[in-house]
């Protein structure tokens, strides 16, 4: 559905975007993850046309668009801020595309109630302004906006940041619902990891204008090919590889001067098969209400957290005990 | 939305009608009168002048439309001068020397001789017959007489110097030079101190006399000078023809000061300027010829209170105005050299003395 | 196909073009040409370009004098406008104030009016004969009558009667700040105070720092207030500079200390720029609670803040009622500030109304001003749109070349375009502007593009480019973005500038006095002929009587606009 092929991106001396090939394929959920500053906005600006890149071709539906503008092609767009036209009412808005199509009143009458109703605006939302929308009742009039032009993709920009954390959660339920009903490819730009793991279908971190690693939400959750990867996404135990040897079979490192990675839910308190067993004691405890995390300090020197999700397990600090871990839950990198 | 188109409607219809009806009234008088316009450049047809020289033209019924075009005397030159290769009026009317030599330097005037050319005072006319004096205005300095010369009061002032002793601090207004009453009452003090190795022309005493009446007179200059005569300030500068005007319509008993010297007469011009449209120069001699005959102007000098220049014509009216002028004794003035040095007497007041 | 494509490209790119290539030639046609023409004519003296003319600038006290204090009222102005301004605004807008409309109606009273009949408004109540004069005289009787005047007197007239784009633009900014970010800051402890500093002002800076610095150019070319009650001890430049330019040999002058003013304002602007530059701030809330005005719980502070709202709104409201009560009397009445039943004459409303010939100057210089305050706001609104879609070089001139009319005296723009266009002029299309109307309506174009810029780029860069590209993105062309979505939104300063920018042409007597039309009297010229010094009659009262029919004229247009076209939909 759309390849990119070699795209640079550069502003003056900047370069924002290193030499990226990726392709994402029809109806699929595509995230572009990293934090601020690393090139995710500049990449979906340049997906979307707003920014042209300075080497390497965009191909869609097999047709090269790197000089199309964007109007051309076929990708709708959410902002940030959704950009609402605050100077006319929701109808008005959902109806602007069409209007520039120059499609007759009833087929845009037509064609903005049926989008309305799909993402669930009433006739009365309609005829409302924009400034008396609530968050979750704009993001669809900007989606119902944006959808009503029959776009092959649907790029999204970080819609969901700079709303609380309710609100949040209940819209990326919603939003998912929608790429679902409709089915649309769907890239989406977030910093936000949790909104990526849960909504995508794969996901592309970014760091620095690089691409880290391209998979899918377990992927690079429980696979990270990279050191940046394995910290940004989830939380993690980091060690010297050098400081496990002494418990973990050194022969079985590939690298033993690198790093190592081991997943908070891998540290666990109760006995497990093939484990290795490490004595040590609470040192913080930190309640969540669902689950608990715990950090020890083993009798060998390392610290060691977790996440309890048994609330019946309550430990105190200064509590002993044993903790159990998979040598194969390690990552080494 | 809605709103401002509908406003933008009315809006573009106002300038759609006045344009038109506008176009409407030219064609419909260019067909049934067919009559041009001769454009006069005025700075005399103010305020109440305005309504007695409609009624005369009105009388009159030239064949062509009168138009007068208003502003002040150097606004008036200046703009006559930028006009020059593109001229747009037919007729100057008012004016200085100072203004018409400048406009006559710029070859802006057609020589002629109008009718009326053997009644008035032949120095009065520039040197190639291109201007022509109509009315003899004086400039003076005019003082209230109920606020002079009694006890606790300064004394009657006799010349420009008793102006700048203390007793007149602060009880006098002055006329910046940016109008034709202050530049001439400027200029008539500084010809007297002629020296041609002073600055500008004029001795180191000239200059003093200037400043110490700047210096003296009242500041901020009063709004209303007509209404602070009354008892704000005891006198002040003033033209002829106001010290009739607002003697009789403030009801303040003024009288003038009259230095040895005696008072500058100013000219009052009017020259017909060199458009090269034949019809239209015609149609201007035409005009001043009317303008200046003894009958016009026996009427408008009578009405609005300025003596013509016309020697029949101020017979005719004889009078106050007449008894004023035989009053007085002219102060020579020597126009080329204020003239020459106008200018730079204004900007040296402007940057040195002015308030 | 992707012939085709070319072809739309192509067009679009040559309409950028048209734009490009329309802009470049009306700045040099009549932003740098007549100007440049003008400026070599002001400098060449007869002993060729010199350096006398600043050495007479430096020699003469009242230029120096005169300079200095211009900066001192520019300063001080700067700095005390914002203050009531800014209040004034904030009471209008911003808090829950008892008879915040009919305060607002009062403050708004700048709108209507300004320029030497507002100081003499102001002189009836202050000034030696004034009514607030009068009473304290009569309470202390060692009372100094001549209390008013010098730098403090000038100081309070202008900064109560230039708050105008105060309550024109802050206003509308005020009002577009998201309220829940206000009451986030509440929530979390922030006094009023506070809120204002740190969450309101920020947002509005760009707004502020636009309007300081036209507030600073008034204060550099103060003129009324100054000349009537500066007294000896400050008269400022402005006066010597009008005066100079009416010497034919002292252009030159009067153009050098123009452009002091006009760089000084450029400097202030490049600065301010800088400043602005990451500042701008766009409401990135999504759910944008409606504006809801603040109450002040603090008990004392919300009386002093109604005592001094209060107390304001009848120091701007006072000189509007003299000047209209005393239009019906003469002007023996009005020097005395006694109004009196004897006194009272509708004879002046007469003298103006009798005839037909009277009012057309009145209809002339409608239509003059209305044509130049559109035509101005469409030129500037493709200078600033074309800057804000390409910031290169050429559109950065564009802005720059803008700027030019500050830098000189009115008059002389108007002697510029006389003499560089009283011949036909390739540029022109071999046209002569000489004798036509075109002539009087570009040189008001002309003077309105620098301040219908500055306020029209704050205002364009208030609007989130989001909005743009989402536009693009539906597949509208640039134009029909701009019509339908940036134009309505810059809808209440373009509006307001419109207005403004007619009101301040309606009068103008300087430029009209060079290049109206003969058969086309403006209103200026006939003001002039009833009301210069020189004129007979009772110039005094019809001056008060001119100044209440353009008061009356300004009302009708600002509440057209602001009662009418911008009033918001009621729910």
């Amino acid at each position: 559905m759309i390849e990119l092929q070699g795209i640079e991106i550069t502003y003056d001396d900047f370069i924002a975007m290193n030499e990226l090939n990726i392709t994402i394929n029809e109806g699929e959920f595509f995230t572009l993850l990293g934090p601020s500053g690393c090139g995710k906005t500049s990449l979906l600006r340049t997906i979307t046309g707003f920014v042209s890149p300075s080497k390497g071709r965009i191909i869609i539906d097999g047709k090269d668009v790197t000089d199309e503008s964007v109007e051309k092609r076929g990708v709708g767009i959410v902002f940030q801020s959704y950009a609402i036209f605050p100077t006319m009412n929701v109808f008005e808005n959902i109806a602007f595309g069409l209007r520039v199509k120059r499609l007759s009143k009833k087929a845009i009458k037509e064609k903005v109630l049926e989008i309305a109703q799909m993402v669930d605006l009433s006739e009365e939302h309609l005829q409302r302004n924009a400034s008396e929308l609530s968050g979750g009742q704009q993001q669809r009039v900007a989606i119902a906006r944006a959808l009503v032009l029959q776009p092959k993709i649907l790029c999204l920009d970080e819609p969901l940041s700079n709303l609380d954390a309710k609100l949040r959660n209940q819209l990326r339920v919603e939003l998912k619902r929608l790429q679902k009903q409709f089915g649309i490819t769907t890239v989406y730009v977030t910093h936000d990891q949790e909104e990526a793991l849960t909504m995508s279908d794969k996901i592309a971190v970014f760091n620095n204008g690089k691409l880290e690693q391209l998979g899918t939400p377990n992927d690079v959750f429980n696979n990270p090919t990279s050191d940046f990867v394995a910290t940004f996404i989830g939380d993690s135990n980091v060690f010297e590889t050098k400081e496990l040897a002494t418990f973990l079979n050194a022969k079985n490192l590939s690298r033993p001067s690198g790093k190592s990675y081991l997943r908070l839910n891998h540290v666990h308190t109760k006995p497990i098969k093939e484990a290795i067993e490490l004595e040590g004691v609470v040192t913080n405890v930190e309640y969540f209400g669902l689950y608990s995390k715990y950090t020890f300090k083993t009798v060998s020197g390392l610290t060691l957290r977790n996440v309890e999700v048994d609330l019946s397990n309550q430990m105190n600090i200064g509590d002993n005990v044993t903790l159990y871990l998979k040598q194969r839950d390690f990552i080494h990198l | 939305m809605r709103k401002l188109l509908l406003m933008f409607g009315i809006v573009s219809t106002l300038i759609f009608i006045t344009a038109c009806s506008e176009e409407g009234k030219e064609a419909t008088e260019a067909k049934s009168d067919k009559k041009s316009e001769l454009v006069v450049y005025t700075n005399q047809i103010s305020g109440d002048r305005e309504e007695v020289a409609k009624s005369l033209i009105e009388e009159q019924n030239f064949n062509f439309e009168v138009v007068f075009v208003q502003a002040g005397g150097g606004e008036m030159k200046d703009r006559l001068i930028a006009e020059k290769n593109n001229p747009l009026a037919d007729v100057v009317l008012g004016g200085s020397p100072l203004e018409h030599l400048a406009l006559a330097e710029n070859n802006i005037l057609a020589p002629f001789t109008p009718t009326w050319a053997e009644n008035v005072d032949p120095s009065l006319v520039g040197s190639e017959n291109n201007y022509w004096p109509w009315a003899i205005d004086t400039v003076h300095y005019t003082y209230n007489k109920n606020l002079v010369g009694g006890n606790n009061q300064p004394p009657v002032p006799q010349d420009w110097p008793d102006l700048t002793k203390p007793e007149f601090k602060d009880q006098y207004y002055i006329f910046e030079p940016s109008g034709t009453t202050g530049s001439v009452l400027f200029a008539s003090m500084l010809v007297r101190y002629q020296d041609k190795n002073g600055e500008h022309g004029v001795s180191e005493e000239g200059w003093k006399l200037v400043e110490d009446i700047y210096a003296n007179a009242v500041n901020p200059a009063p709004q209303d000078w007509q209404e602070a005569l009354k008892e704000d300030v005891t006198g002040g500068f003033i033209w002829g023809g106001g010290v009739i005007s607002v003697a009789r319509d403030k009801n303040i008993e003024l009288d003038i000061m009259e230095p040895s010297v005696g008072t500058p007469f100013l000219p009052a011009l009017v020259g017909k300027i060199h458009t090269g449209n034949e019809e239209k120069m015609e149609n201007a001699e035409e005009f001043i010829n009317w303008w200046g005959s003894a009958d016009v102007q026996a009427t408008w000098g009578e009405k609005t209170g300025q003596a013509p220049a016309n020697k029949e014509a101020l017979e005719k009216i004889g009078g106050e105005i007449q008894a004023l002028l035989d009053r007085l004794e002219t102060q020579e003035l020597d126009w080329n050299y204020i003239y020459e040095h106008m200018d730079a007497w204004r900007e040296k007041m402007a940057l040195e003395y002015a308030q | 196909m992707k012939q085709l494509i070319n072809v739309k490209q192509w067009k679009k790119n040559s309409m950028r073009l048209l734009i490009g290539a329309f802009l470049l030639w009306f700045v040099i046609a009549f932003l740098i040409y007549p100007n440049f023409n003008i400026i070599l004519a002001s400098f060449r003296t007869e002993s060729g370009f010199s350096f006398t003319i600043v050495r007479k600038l430096f020699e003469s006290p009242i230029a120096m004098d005169g300079l200095k204090n211009s900066f001192i009222l520019a300063i001080s102005l700067a700095i005390t406008t914002n203050i009531v301004g800014i209040f004034i605004v904030l009471v209008s807008e911003y808090f829950e104030i008892k008879g915040a409309k009919l305060l607002k109606i009062g403050y708004m009273t700048t709108f209507i009016y300004g320029g030497i009949i507002l100081v003499s408004g102001y002189s009836m109540i202050y000034g030696e004969n004034g009514i607030v004069t009068k009473t304290l005289a009569s309470f202390f009787p060692n009372f100094n009558v001549q209390w008013f005047g010098g730098f403090w007197a000038v100081l309070f007239v202008m900064t109560v009667s230039t708050t105008t784009s105060h309550m024109m633009f802050l206003g509308n900014a005020i009002k577009s700040i998201d309220n829940y970010t206000i009451e986030a800051a509440k929530n979390m402890g922030a006094s009023s105070f506070y809120i204002i500093r740190r969450i309101v002002l920020p947002v509005v800076l760009p707004t502020i720092f636009a309007i300081t610095i036209l507030q600073f150019l008034g204060g550099l070319s103060a003129f009324a207030a100054p000349l009537i009650i500066g007294g000896k001890d400050f008269q400022t430049i402005a006066p010597l500079i009008l005066e100079l330019n009416k010497i034919p040999g002292s252009q030159g002058l009067a153009l050098m200390l123009s452009l002091v003013l006009g760089l000084t304002t450029i400097l202030l602007l490049i600065l301010f720029t800088k400043l602005e530059k990451g500042g701008t701030f766009f409401s990135i809330s999504k759910t944008k609670a409606v504006y809801v005005k603040q109450k002040i719980n603090h008990k004392s502070l919300h009386i002093f803040v109604h005592a001094i709202a209060y107390l304001l709104f009848i120091i701007y409201v006072m000189p509007v009622v003299l000047i209209i009560a005393f239009s019906f009397t003469n002007s023996a009445a009005i020097h005395e500030v006694k109004l009196s039943f004897s006194a009272f004459t509708l004879d002046n409303y007469l003298t103006v109304f009798h005839d037909i010939e009277k009012i057309t100057p009145f209809f002339n210089s409608a239509n003059f001003s209305i044509q130049a305050a559109i035509a101005v706001t469409i030129i500037v609104l493709l200078g600033v749109g074309i800057r804000r879609k390409h910031d290169n070089l050429f559109t950065q001139f564009i802005e720059y070349a803008f700027l030019i009319p500050w830098m000189l005296p009115s008059t002389l723009i108007a002697i510029g375009f006389l003499t560089t266009y009283d011949e036909p002029k390739l540029i022109i299309g071999n046209k002569v502007l000489i004798g036509t109307t075109e002539i009087l309506v570009l040189a008001y174009i002309i003077i309105l593009i620098p301040i219908t810029s500055r306020l029209l780029r704050a205002s364009y860069q208030s609007v989130d480019q989001d909005y743009e590209r989402a536009a693009k993105s539906l597949g509208a062309s640039s134009f029909y973005t701009f019509r339908r979505i940036v134009l309505p939104m810059l809808l209440p300063t373009v509006l307001a500038l419109i207005v403004l920018n007619f009101n301040s042409l309606l009068s103008d007597y300087n430029i009209a006095a060079f290049l109206s039309h003969p058969l086309k009297e403006p209103l200026g010229l006939l003001i002039r002929r009833y009301t210069s010094v020189e004129a007979t009659g009772d110039t005094q009262a019809l001056i008060y009587v001119f100044s209440t029919i353009l008061m009356a004229i300004a009302a009708i247009t600002v509440s057209i606009v602001y009662g009418w076209l911008l009033k918001e939909k009621k729910k």
